[in-house]
């Protein structure tokens, strides 16, 4: 067989076992993205709040889980708030059968998880650089706080942060592959699958690189282009 | 001198300050400051630097909340002793769109261009139509020569250029009052002129403006009113002959010999 | 709970043994690479520009572990050329492949880095360098490269942080490094507190870390005027650095 049979589109190849894969990959971290960036949102604003017990809580939870390594954080998700859930049914109702926390419900949230504590620290750092004399203009006009925040901060957030959360979602499809570890049938996974029938390892994971890579350098044009336009009246970017 | 509208003139009171307190901590800056301004009224705020000028600016706006004093504006009363409440939130409001702040360092929003700068107050605030904004927004920045940079972004303008983008938003909203924070402080000193041109302009048309300035000749020529402000105090008041020619106390008569 | 950690510990010990050596012995091979390779990288006229690109693209695009994979599966798929140059050994044991993986992984990122740093050495004070008359070999030995190392330094010290934790995949490959024993005590005993001691463990060693790292920096800067409070904290260079642009 030639390598392109290999990876060809039907019953002998493996290529539409790949591209599900693919889908997958891209459905978990599509999936991830808005509930990290919200999650990453309530940590800054825990982070930059007045009370103490929040900001406490927000640096306990950004340190912990920026100083774990992720497929950790993935194995804690998926047997730990499995067998939580199981001990909670079984305690509600003995009779209750085993619950299967789903690898991609626990993919979610680990990477989830993952994405808030980091784009937690760069939106309060955006946060941070924002010239307070912008936000004086806003109040000293009249602009409600809520006017202010919209219309002014977060736009400029925004801009500040970009390059880090750009940085941050390419880490994110990256780290999706750690989810294969726990059976998920990702594009990694699907292509451990092919290895094990086909015996060309080289072969698939050269390709799942490939493609990976391709994604990677997708978004970062496709970033560059964004920070263009969000950099757009601004002389010297101070990044 | 060039102008100098007569103070005695009977018009209406726009804006008291009475017995105004602010501390930072364990150091109080302003102690005790009361002034009047009066429709057409251009009062000049000098003192040495830390003497609490811009602070006392800041305070009027409520960018920095006073611990003591009152403060009247169009019928508004403002008792800064009292506790804050929701209704001090919607006042606190109402009189900054009637008042029109130029900061130092200019503040213009960066991520909008000249004319989004100028007519975003006018839109959300005021709530008026984008063509009806957009319209005055384009007529001040003609009035302070810019209308050929309506689409610039601020970034790309000149300090000189920037600062008189901020006087037209600032005036896009029709306040009552103009405060100027130091408005030439930040320029380059062959842009300074363009910014002061502007502002005697408007004083010539009648706004009531509060400045606080180092420019002395620009107090000298166009204030109605100059106040000194000495260690939080006002330690001496009066029409610029007055304050420039006679005046008075040690501290200002120093304060004037380091000047000129 | 405790029972488990008295029971297994030392497992655990010898597993953070093992990620210690992987770790430090890739970052130090990387280090002696990514020098040169950074300043073959920074320099414009140079013909191994596009080379060096290509390389620290490919390993900062894809997944580490399809790396390590690539590297420790795929060689199978070349056993026989392998065995004939005589490398087999190498792409045969997980350790070796684990370490060839992490040490070019770890290279790529302080390419960046170096490249950057050596991007913010201040054009005066080579000037300087130049006008005294130094060899370029003296302008990189007492100028450009004490600079580039105390600018990168931060970011160096988040890159080890990094692949401290990254190495954490090595166990996929059934290396018996830290996570590679804690997967094995969970699968003997399913419980769940194991993951708690090692999550403790891991924090432990990367707190150890960033505050011995901090001691040296404060070493490096202490002949520099640079007030400390210009400097961003730790915690936002590690955000920056998380792959920085």
């Amino acid at each position: 067989m030639n390598w392109l049979d290999y990876l060809s589109y039907g019953p002998s190849g493996w290529g539409d076992e790949l591209l599900a894969g693919l889908g997958v990959t891209a459905a978990l971290a599509l999936t991830t993205l808005p509930f990290g960036l919200i999650g990453g949102f309530l940590v800054a604003a825990a982070a930059a709040s007045p009370s103490v017990a929040l900001r406490r809580s927000a640096l306990f939870f950004t340190t912990t889980i920026r100083g774990l390594p992720e497929l950790l954080s993935l194995f804690i998700i998926y047997h730990g708030v499995g067998m939580l859930l199981n001990n909670t049914l079984k305690w509600i109702d003995p009779k209750a059968g085993f619950f299967e926390l789903s690898p991609f419900v626990a993919g979610t949230v680990a990477l989830s998880l993952v994405f808030a504590g980091y784009s937690g620290e760069v939106l309060r750092g955006a946060w941070q650089a924002l010239d307070r004399g912008q936000r004086e203009a806003a109040l000293a006009i009249g602009m409600t706080r809520w006017q202010t925040f919209r219309r002014i901060e977060l736009i400029q957030i925004f801009r500040l942060a970009l390059p880090g959360l750009g940085n941050l979602w390419i880490n994110l499809i990256k780290d999706t592959a750690l989810v294969s570890v726990i059976a998920l049938n990702d594009l990694m996974r699907m292509a451990n699958i092919a290895v094990g029938f086909t015996k060309k390892p080289f072969l698939f994971f050269i390709t799942v690189c490939l493609i990976y890579w391709l994604i990677c350098m997708l978004f970062e044009l496709l970033l560059n282009a964004l920070e263009k336009r969000a950099n757009r009246g601004r002389l010297n970017r101070q990044s | 001198m060039a102008h100098n509208p007569n103070p005695s003139q009977n018009l209406p009171t726009l804006l008291t300050l009475d017995d105004l307190h602010k501390s930072y901590g364990p150091i109080e800056v302003l102690k005790g400051v009361s002034l009047q301004a009066q429709q057409k009224d251009v009062i000049s705020i000098i003192g040495a630097s830390g003497s609490g000028k811009s602070t006392l600016l800041r305070c009027i706006n409520l960018l920095e909340q006073p611990n003591a004093g009152q403060m009247q504006i169009q019928g508004n009363t403002l008792d800064f002793a009292a506790p804050a409440s929701r209704a001090r939130t919607a006042q606190v409001t109402a009189i900054r769109t009637q008042l029109g702040m130029v900061f130092q360092q200019f503040n213009l929003w960066t991520h909008l261009t000249v004319l989004e700068n100028v007519m975003l107050g006018p839109c959300t605030v005021l709530k008026q139509p984008r063509e009806q904004a957009q319209a005055r927004a384009l007529s001040l920045l003609e009035r302070v020569g810019l209308s050929a940079k309506s689409h610039s972004y601020p970034d790309h303008l000149s300090g000189g250029q920037q600062q008189r983008v901020a006087i037209a938003r600032a005036l896009a909203m029709d306040p009552q009052v103009m405060l100027f924070d130091e408005p030439t402080s930040a320029l380059d000193p062959e842009l300074v002129s363009e910014v002061l041109l502007v502002m005697r302009e408007l004083a010539q048309e009648g706004r009531t403006m509060i400045v606080v300035t180092h420019e002395m000749r620009f107090a000298q020529e166009v204030s109605s009113q100059v106040i000194f402000l000495e260690q939080g105090k006002i330690a001496e008041q009066g029409p610029p002959q007055l304050i420039f020619e006679q005046p008075q106390c040690a501290a200002l008569k120093r304060f004037l010999s380091n000047q000129f | 709970m405790f029972d488990l950690l008295i029971n297994y510990w030392p497992k655990l010990a010898q597993g953070a043994l093992l990620t210690l050596q992987l770790t430090f012995s890739a970052v130090v091979i990387a280090a002696l690479l990514s020098l040169p390779l950074a300043i073959l990288r920074a320099s414009p006229s140079s013909i191994w520009q596009w080379p060096i690109r290509f390389f620290v693209s490919f390993f900062r695009g894809t997944p580490l572990l399809a790396q390590l994979f690539l590297v420790y599966y795929g060689s199978g798929q070349f056993r026989i050329e392998l065995t004939e140059i005589g490398l087999w050994w190498l792409f045969r044991d997980p350790f070796y492949c684990a370490l060839l993986t992490f040490s070019l992984n770890s290279c790529a990122y302080q390419i960046e880095i170096l490249r950057g740093s050596l991007q913010a050495v201040s054009k005066g004070e080579i000037e300087a360098a130049v006008a005294i008359g130094m060899t370029k070999f003296q302008q990189y030995q007492k100028i450009i490269l004490p600079h580039c190392y105390r600018i990168g330094f931060p970011a160096l010290g988040n890159e080890i942080i990094l692949l401290l934790k990254g190495s954490a995949i090595a166990s996929v490959i059934t290396l018996m490094d830290l996570m590679g024993h804690t997967r094995r005590v969970f699968s003997q005993t399913f419980d769940i507190s194991i993951y708690l001691w090692v999550a403790l463990m891991y924090l432990l060693i990367t707190s150890v870390f960033v505050w011995l790292w901090r001691k040296i920096e404060q070493r490096l800067n202490r002949h520099t005027q640079r007030s400390q409070s210009n400097q961003p904290d730790t915690n936002q260079q590690i955000t920056e650095s998380a792959h920085g642009a």
